[in-house]
């Protein structure tokens, strides 16, 4: 009998193991879903502005402050992170990548070496964005300067190799394949505005709140919610006039482009500071459809 | 032996009730450092109200109206720089923004209010609207370097 309850058990973690094995497999796109692009390298550094990667993967001290050669720390409520050299360094950076990889990485949360991403890498968000324009971000990193980086650390937090893995289950419940909808009944500039806030601009993963799961709770869509860092709240993006925080798009736009240096005091605190520097090299038709987005939802 | 039981009870007495008494005091006085930077960064950002609403053209440019403004933010920034001793932070009980990153970095902090008083000393000296912009870009600068990092979100 007790033999018996033994040999069942071992038998559940076998079969449970391999489920979950199964289930949180890397699911990789494959290359048949990369276009015929003319790469627009413009367009590249748009979408390199509008993504402000060089907010996290940010230059240790001592290095060249405008390359995203990563390596400083990002620090989040289950542990710290290192975000890791994007430059087009061969052996440290991602100069040896392939634009399927880089595709991978960015939209599905996949390493080349066929592992999980943790979501404090955006892309959740990423996974919304057109191929071409991740392409032609990839474009614009080869484009910038390499820079070779000695450290490798990735992350601090506990039994990493488990969660990573962990992360495929994650996935299937809070990684949203879907690309940006256009929305016909809409003006293309509010569409271009919600493009770039859902996919590159990534502004969902700190204003938008979370479920039980960690995954976005679109139905409070932009609603603020707790500081991702653990302490204040992240302010909702909602009836931004009905709450008289800004008076019309204009202002809003403003607000994006100079933040504090034209008055607008909360656009630095909580890491907004960042965010607004990078916006403020957008083009000014971007920061005004980003504008004109958020200013419409009630 | 008995009065000086007496004499003892009383000192006892007389210790607890300073050492509640300071301890009241401390926590008042923190309170009152609190209040009191959080009006002067408000008479700080009075005067950046004046000098935007001239950068947006929606009020005519007056040097003298500038330098006036520039001046209360700089006797304000300089007046709010000590009123942040230790213990007055966002964990201290008492409802404000500043992070605990002012008394871990303290050269930082200092460095960057620094910076903003400088800026608004030259916001001072702008004696034309071509010079407005770039003294804003500056001043601006200056109270965004120091919220970035030193300023909590809100509550």
């Amino acid at each position: 009998m007790k033999r018996k309850t033994v040999v069942l058990f071992a038998g559940l973690v076998v079969v449970g193991t391999a489920v979950g094995l199964f289930l949180s497999r890397p699911r990789p796109l494959e290359a048949n879903v990369l276009p015929q692009h003319n790469v627009d390298l413009a367009n590249g550094k748009v979408m390199y502005d509008a993504g402000g990667c060089i907010s996290c993967h940010k230059p240790i001290k001592g290095a060249d402050a405008l390359l995203p050669s990563g390596g400083s720390q990002l620090k989040t409520p289950v542990g710290v992170f290192y975000p890791p050299n994007i430059t087009s360094d061969k052996a440290t950076g991602i100069g040896g990548w392939s634009d399927l990889q880089f595709v991978n990485a960015m939209q599905r949360g996949i390493s080349p070496d066929g592992r999980h991403y943790f979501p404090a890498f955006p892309y959740t968000s990423y996974a919304h964005m057109k191929t071409s324009d991740v392409l032609d971000l990839k474009a614009y990193l080869m484009s910038l300067k390499a820079v070779e980086t000695s450290s490798n650390k990735t992350t601090s937090i506990f039994a990493a190799p488990m969660l990573r893995r962990g992360m495929g289950l994650w996935k299937r419940f809070s990684l949203d394949t879907r690309v940006f909808k256009f929305d016909r009944s809409k003006p293309k500039s509010w569409n271009r505005g919600a493009y770039l806030v859902s996919g590159a601009g990534h502004c969902n993963e700190c204003h938008t709140p979370r479920n039980i799961v960690m995954g976005l709770d679109f139905s409070r869509h932009l609603a603020g919610g707790p500081h991702p860092e653990g302490k204040g709240k992240v302010p909702s993006l909602r009836g931004l006039k009905k709450r008289k925080r800004f008076t019309d798009v204009a202002d809003l736009n403003s607000a994006l482009r100079f933040g504090e240096i034209m008055g607008y005091e909360d656009m630095s605190s909580g890491g907004m500071g960042d965010v607004q520097t990078n916006l403020s090299k957008l083009p000014e038709a971007d920061t005004k459809a980003i504008a004109e987005f958020l200013f419409s939802l009630q | 032996m008995r009065k000086i039981t007496k004499t003892t009870k009383a000192l006892i007495l007389f210790g607890a009730a300073m050492i509640a008494t300071a301890g009241v005091v401390q926590a008042d006085g923190h309170l009152g450092k609190i209040k009191e930077r959080q009006e002067a960064m408000k008479a700080v950002g009075g005067g950046i109200k004046i000098i935007v609403e001239t950068a947006k053209g929606k009020r005519a440019f007056d040097a003298a109206v500038i330098k006036s403004a520039a001046l209360t933010i700089k006797t304000n920034l300089e007046k709010a720089g000590p009123l942040f001793p230790e213990g007055t932070g966002e964990d201290s009980g008492i409802e404000n923004r500043a992070k605990p990153e002012i008394w871990l970095d303290e050269e930082g902090f200092a460095a960057a209010l620094k910076t903003a008083i400088a800026a608004a000393d030259n916001m001072a000296g702008v004696a034309k609207m071509a010079d407005l912009m770039p003294a804003l870009g500056q001043l601006g600068g200056g109270c965004k370097g120091c919220h970035e990092k030193f300023r909590a979100p809100k509550k």
